[in-house]
């Protein structure tokens, strides 16, 4: 069982350190984790605000992001990741949205 | 922060994330008790959450001598929201089209568009100094989005 690596984002945000089992094979992941209000369930909860886990396909680097990108949370982290990407070589990226619930301007920029 | 159902309440925040996070909360849950549905919740929680991060960034610059005001109400024909924040002061006449061609692929300059897209009612005015916005969201009689 290996350790994921794991970012903060400062302050006031808490870093969430899990680590990889059986049925966790990424080999990036970064969550990142916020306390705002529920309205679904009437109460303030830790919400995860973005996860990027990495896999390769076929020679295309696949990042599948779940969560919200939104300023100083994801739009940031995922610049990052597709720099990190890039200055290593890797040209082919996809970004897998299909999880994401939330862009703000930021985001979309 | 509480939200009320009815009424009006103030806020003075540092100029930060976590700001920004408390006031999406309170917003989300004052479209909560107003009855407003999930897709106008996003929208109205959107727009002051963008409105705030802009007091925070581009008006206060994070400056921790700076505080964001905020106030959120429901008026019962409406809900109301106002940023203010003390920075050097905004003429939205001057911000760029963010659908004009040249601008579509510019990482900025979004925000105050999804605000205008958002809300009923968008109002800037200047202070000495900063910059005040107000956001309306309408509501129908019986507390439903209009």
């Amino acid at each position: 069982m290996s350790t994921l690596r794991i970012r903060s984002i400062g302050g006031g945000q808490e870093p969430v350190r899990i680590s990889s089992g059986p049925g966790c094979l990424e080999p990036l992941r970064h969550i990142y984790r916020r306390k705002c209000y529920n309205g679904n369930t009437n109460k303030e909860e830790f919400f995860m605000a973005l996860i990027i886990a990495s896999r390769e396909v076929d020679g295309v680097t696949v990042l599948d992001l779940s969560g919200r990108i939104t300023l100083g949370e994801g739009s940031v982290q995922i610049r990052d990741a597709i720099r990190d990407l890039i200055a290593k070589g890797q040209k082919s990226i996809l970004l897998d949205m299909g999880d994401v619930n939330y862009i703000d301007s930021s985001g979309l920029g | 922060m509480n939200a009320p159902q009815t009424g009006r309440m103030s806020f003075s925040l540092a100029s930060t994330m976590e700001s920004v996070d408390a006031v999406e909360a309170a917003v989300e849950k004052l479209a909560v008790e107003a009855g407003l549905d999930e897709d106008e919740r996003f929208r109205v929680t959107m727009a002051v959450r963008e409105a705030a991060v802009n007091a925070v960034l581009h008006g206060n610059e994070y400056d921790p001598a700076k505080h964001i005001a905020v106030s959120i109400e429901n008026t019962g024909a409406a809900l109301v929201f106002t940023v203010a924040d003390q920075g050097k002061g905004l003429d939205p006449r001057t911000l760029p089209d963010p659908l004009a061609p040249e601008n579509l692929l510019r990482g900025t300059g979004r925000g105050i568009f999804l605000i205008r897209s958002f809300m009923d009612e968008v109002h800037f005015r200047q202070l000495h100094p900063g910059t005040e916005l107000t956001l309306v969201k309408n509501l129908a009689p019986g507390g439903e989005k209009t």
